[in-house]
């Protein structure tokens, strides 16, 4: 069952995007009053804030942060450092880094971000930005509503204010979303799958899914999912835990989760893009609206999604595959319905393990003596 | 409509024909609100880049001026239609290179460009001949940024140009009828008080006189770099203020660096600040702002040219830009190239700035949004194509935003001062375009309301709009909630449609102990034994573990492998597989009924024994459809019972579905890599064979990515350590090397051993039990003593002086 904690985030305007790191200890959130939270959590489990920074309040030059809404921001691998990405309205990306060791912030309990770069290269807003998997190396993927997926590596991974542009897919469509398999499986080759909000009438697939190739060295159009055909606003890879398939989440008037199983490469000719076998496994409407983020948990067994009914849904998959919603939470902590209440009213769950135990072995022994 | 007779205290003095100026004024904007206007969103070629362009008062005609091109356009429902090209002769004149036009607002006929070589032109349409140009001014040394006429004076024209000065001229006459530059503000003093420099004597400014406005409580210059504190400190001014002597405390002056009394030495001739920008007020008959490249924004009366009326720093570098507020709100804005948009409030005695929004590029044009009180359309000089239309009560995301053009637009006029709907715009990219509202897009439609992330323990952190939390909760509102006040906000000012100031709520969904959080993967992570005892026992424990951790089917699954491999007619690993698969086939069933008769008891609740009913309905028939089972629905990992789904959800772990029932495709399905990871090293040789090594290795850099995120170092490090695959095993045998120094002469150790090649000492001795140390070794960092980790902590339970007699104060953190 879940406690709601509700946390006076103080942004001014929206919040567009929420992003625990890699621990799960630490959360940045950003939001179009052009300014970047980070939060971490106490021993208590309060969250709080322990840098913002915004382009108002310092006028120090490396201080400053996006002049626009700020869409997204991603944490990198801690391996890394304690690095942050972030994208905005502005047209740019900036990649910030905490330092330690400033005295006066620590008094304060503030941590000290300084921006290490700025990624300038879109002509329009930036709307998403993601890390690669770590096995990659230090890598962020960009996409902007220009169409184009913009992928940069830093080539010294001590040097975060060095990056440089390697790929420039052109996807042909305002984009809104992008996220990176995250399998690190040698079988698999990067891939990314990128959606698209673009609204204009002829509907075009807004689904596209880019894979590198050895060969090439370069990315190269995998797929499309063809059958998706409103605005994207999110998309998700479900962490590969060792799955030899990908599972991919996306948003948009619905909540659709696909499958993509990678056609047996002796079947393939060597060298091409990998062929998957598209599935589409769930489609649910039960937002009545527009799908607005999708997340998947730790071990892409759960899925969560949220859209304009306020409210998140999760959902889950039986053994057969079958995904059902599992809970709904409202934005303020309320559950809707009895369902996802269902922990709290039974306190006897606790105390029914044990039972569940003896009854087990009880059973087990009974079997034995039949 | 008359004018709103709230005469606000700052203009009381004013003179009553002033007064009646305005209510002229507005008569003539009002009988130009006839018929509707029509038109859609459109664009002409021009010839060449255009820089400015205006509007005629009819609504139905635009000038566009350039480098090289001035033209004017008819703007007809379908299409802009050329009318007239002023650039007549046939040698291009530097005095037809506009940098500014403007349209008298009165009169018809009546235009003025502003030429980069300084020279004022006015233009008179009703002339006969070609050659529409009607005087000539040339008066300005540089280029002259902007030409602005009377709102209401027919006669009256106004520039202000690169060279510092602005100029008013009187279209009967013809020259200037007077000159205004920021100079004249300055004070001529040279006493200065620097915060910097206490030495100075605390002379303090003698001109009184200077400080025109007696309630004036502070002017702000910015100096240049150059300009320095004649005490001859060496600060640099970057910042003065002068205040009114009497009333200020001389110890106040002192606080901040650079804050001075007084002035720079004298007039600086030929270096005052380039004007950007000059605006007669609509509210003030003799009243005009202007903008400065140093940040400063004065306010001027025409009657009055020694001195300005009020000046103050609005922005940080050059403004770029101001807009009186059409309606009679005494409100400026100002743009600069901070990329900020300013709203002042000029009615008080001092500016106060009541907005400000931050674009993304430096301000070129700032033009107040007509019959929209808080809108405003800004563009952008530099970088940025777009013209955007902002809410100034919601300074950070555009309200709309026009993307048509493809180079920096110049120029951005609203067609007709009632009518909100129809934009005008050039750009360098010579086009000429109108832009209607509605087809404007809005980024406050598209931009993401939410926010959503799992956690790594389960929780989800989720940011809403608070109006999409708020409409289906307001039965129940809730404390500390900021919501409310902002809905009742809203309501406050009906007459506007506002979309109201966005806000989010956020929250985290924390998931209660012990419901389903992660807590099992890392107690079963820690708990597991994957060597280091024979199969049996390895499996024993393991299951006894799941176990403990109410994991039944996990523990089912450890059972059933002990007694697969371990029972002496099927160790053999060659007909290994064979043999599992018939012994699934035997040995499944029973399990699995077993099984799922016990869940239903254990886990206690009504729903969960409907449940499991109905899940022993659904096995039942596929164990008799097929032999394919899957017996280790791991229930325990969802979120016990708050799951209200009906079935047992599985998280189908991987390997030993392999194993069991030889079905690879079932194997990574939906994966307990913790499952899949451990049963492969516990097993071995026994089944290593069997499972592709790529596969292998991606199950092992999964579950090891899982640890690390858990912070579970230690068993990631195991797993490390136990697994055969060779990519594996070298991720902990990079960057091991240890470089030691010997304590004693603190150079490199060089040999292997715990004796220093130099001193022939033992280096790294412990302190306390004054022996080697050959593991954990701590040393205070003030006296470099120190030993084993363990001695030395039960030392500092003692004392805090140092364990080796040196007498410091040892500091451990």
């Amino acid at each position: 069952m879940f406690v709601a904690r509700s946390i006076a985030a103080d942004h001014k305007d929206l919040i567009h995007d929420v992003s625990f790191d890699f621990h799960g200890r630490r959360m940045a959130t950003c939001s179009s009053d052009q300014s970047v939270k980070v939060w971490d959590k106490s021993e208590s489990g309060d969250w709080h804030c322990t840098a913002s920074w915004k382009v108002a309040v310092s006028c120090r030059e490396n201080l400053q942060t996006h002049s626009g809404s700020v869409w997204r921001v991603t944490w990198a691998h801690p391996e890394f450092g304690q690095v942050l990405a972030s994208c905005s309205f502005d047209r740019t990306a900036a990649v910030w880094e905490e330092i330690v060791g400033e005295s006066n912030d620590k008094l304060r309990g503030q941590s000290h971000w300084v921006k290490r770069t700025t990624l300038v290269d879109s002509r329009t807003s930036v709307t998403d930005v993601k890390f690669a998997p770590k096995h990659m190396g230090l890598m962020l993927a960009t996409c902007s509503a220009d169409g184009i997926v913009r992928i940069y590596e830093a080539p010294d991974v001590m040097n975060l204010s060095q990056w440089s542009l390697q790929h420039e897919i052109s996807c042909k469509l305002s984009c809104s979303c992008i996220s990176w398999n995250p399998s690190s499986s040698r079988a698999h080759s990067p891939m990314i799958a990128v959606g698209s909000d673009d609204s204009s009438p002829n509907a075009m697939a807004k689904v596209q899914i880019f894979e590198y190739n050895e060969n090439t060295r370069k990315y190269a159009k995998a797929e499309t999912l063809m059958t998706v055909t409103d605005p994207v606003h999110d998309i998700a890879f479900a962490p590969n835990l060792g799955r030899s398939f990908h599972i991919l989440a996306i948003a948009t008037k619905d909540v659709r989760i696909f499958t993509l199983k990678p056609v047996r490469k002796e079947l393939t000719s060597s060298g091409g893009p990998t062929k998957f076998e598209i599935h589409i496994v769930a489609q649910f409407d039960n937002h009545n609206s527009q799908v607005w983020r999708v997340s998947w948990n730790i071990t892409g067994t759960v899925l969560a999604s949220s859209g304009d009914d306020g409210c998140v849904r999760l959902w889950k998959a039986n053994y057969m595959d079958n995904w059902k919603c599992t809970g709904i939470l409202k934005g303020n902590g309320s559950p809707v319905n009895g369902n996802s209440q269902q922990g709290n009213s039974n306190p006897s769950l606790g105390p029914s393990i044990p039972n569940l135990q003896n009854s087990l072995n009880g059973s087990s022994s009974s079997r034995k003596h039949s | 409509m008359p004018p709103p007779p709230t005469e606000l205290p700052g203009s009381s003095g004013r003179t009553g024909l002033g007064r009646a100026a305005m209510e002229k004024m507005s008569r003539v904007s009002t009988a130009l609100g006839g018929g509707a206007l029509t038109g859609r969103t459109m664009h002409c070629h021009l010839d060449a880049p255009a820089n400015a362009i205006s509007v005629c008062r009819d609504a139905a005609q635009v000038v566009v001026a350039g480098r090289s091109i001035f033209k004017i356009y008819a703007i007809e429902d379908e299409q802009f239609v050329e009318k007239l090209n002023l650039r007549v002769g046939r040698k291009p004149s530097l005095n037809l290179s506009c940098a500014d036009v403007v349209w008298h607002q009165m009169d018809e006929n009546l235009l003025a460009t502003a030429a980069t070589n300084g020279v004022v032109v006015t233009w008179n349409l009703g002339r006969p001949s070609r050659n529409k140009q009607d005087q000539l001014f040339t008066e300005h040394k540089r280029t002259v940024n902007k030409v602005c006429f009377h709102p209401t004076e027919a006669h009256v024209l106004l520039s202000g140009s690169q060279d510092g000065f602005m100029k008013c001229f009187d279209l009967r006459r013809k020259d200037s009828v007077s000159t205004f530059s920021e100079e004249c503000v300055q004070l001529s003093a040279a006493s200065f008080l620097c915060a910097q420099c206490p030495e100075a004597p605390p002379q303090l400014c003698k001109d009184q006189h200077q400080m025109r406005d007696p309630g004036e409580t502070e002017v702000h210059i910015t100096g240049s770099q150059t300009t320095r504190c004649l005490a001859s400190c060496p600060w640099p001014i970057d910042h003065i203020s002068v205040r009114p002597l009497p009333t200020t405390p001389p110890g106040r002056l002192r606080g901040v660096h650079a804050t001075l009394e007084a002035s720079p030495s004298g007039p600086r001739a030929g270096q005052s600040e380039s004007v950007r920008d000059v605006q007669f007020s609509i509210r003030d008959y003799f009243t005009f702002a202007s903008t400065f490249e140093n940040g400063n924004v004065q306010l001027w009366d025409i009657r009055r040219p020694d001195r300005c009326e009020r000046m103050f720093t609005a922005h940080n570098g050059p403004v770029f830009c101001c807009d009186w507020h059409p309606e009679d709100r005494g409100w400026l804005a100002t743009g600069g190239r901070d990329k900020m948009v300013k709203v002042w409030d000029m009615t008080t005695h001092r500016a106060k700035e009541v907005h400000c929004v931050q674009t993304i590029a430096s301000v070129a044009r700032v033009k107040w949004r007509p019959e929209c009180r808080h809108h405003l359309a800004t563009c952008s000089m530099m970088v940025d194509h777009n013209i955007y239309v902002w809410d100034v009560r919601r300074p950070f995301v555009p309200a709309a935003m026009f993307e048509e053009h493809r180079d920096v637009t110049t120029g951005i006029a609203w067609r007709h001062p009632h009518d909100p709907s129809f934009l005008l715009s050039g750009s360098k990219d010579s086009t000429l375009c109108q832009h209607l509202f509605r087809d404007a897009s809005q980024p406050v439609e598209r931009a993401n309301p939410e926010g959503l992330c799992y956690g790594l323990f389960g929780d989800l952190a989720f940011a809403a709009k608070e109006s999409l939390v708020a409409t289906e909760s307001g039965r129940k509102p809730y404390a500390g909630d900021r919501r409310h006040p902002i809905f009742f906000k809203r309501k406050l000012d009906p007459s506007e449609p506002f979309v109201g100031l966005a806000s989010s709520a956020l929250s985290v969904f924390e998931i209660e102990p012990g419901s389903g959080s992660m807590s099992w993967f890392v107690d079963t992570a820690e708990r597991y034994a994957l060597a280091g005892r024979p199969l049996a026992e390895l499996c024993d424990h393991n299951a006894k573990v799941a176990r403990e951790l109410g994991r039944n089917q996990v523990a089912q699954t450890w059972t059933m492998l002990r007694i697969i491999y371990c029972s002496p007619g099927l160790a053999s690993a060659t007909n290994l597989n064979h043999s599992v698969g018939k012994g699934s086939s035997c040995g499944l069933p029973l399990m699995n009924s077993f099984n799922l008769k016990d869940m239903a008891p254990g886990l206690g609740s009504e729903t969960r024994l409907d449940r499991s009913k109905g899940d022993t309905r659904s096995d039942t028939v596929l164990l008799d459809s097929s032999a394919t089972l899957l017996t280790n629905e791991d229930n325990e990992e969802t979120e016990g019972s708050d799951v209200p789904a009906d079935y047992l959800l599985g998280d189908v772990e991987g390997e030993e579905d392999e194993l069991y029932l030889l079905e690879p495709e079932h194997a990574h399905e939906q994966g307990d890599v913790q499952m899949a990871v451990s049963v492969l090293i516990v097993l071995g040789e026994r089944v290593r064979k069997d499972i592709d090594e790529q596969t292998q290795e991606h199950w092992y850099t999964s579950y090891i990515d899982l640890l690390q995120r858990f912070c579970l170092w230690n068993v990631s490090n195991q797993v490390v350590k136990l697994s055969t695959s060779r990519a594996i095993s070298c991720l902990n045998q990079a960057s091991t090397t240890l470089h030691v120094n010997c304590s004693h002469c603190k150079r490199p150790m060089s040999s292997r051993g715990w004796v220093c090649d130099r001193c022939h000492r033992c280096a790294s001795m412990c302190a306390v039990c004054h022996h080697v140390v050959k593991g954990l070794f701590v040393w205070c960092q003030g006296c470099s003593h120190g030993g084993h980790l363990q001695h030395i902590m039960k030392w500092l339970e003692g004392s805090s002086h140092c364990p080796a007699g040196c007498g410091h104060l040892c500091e451990y953190s």
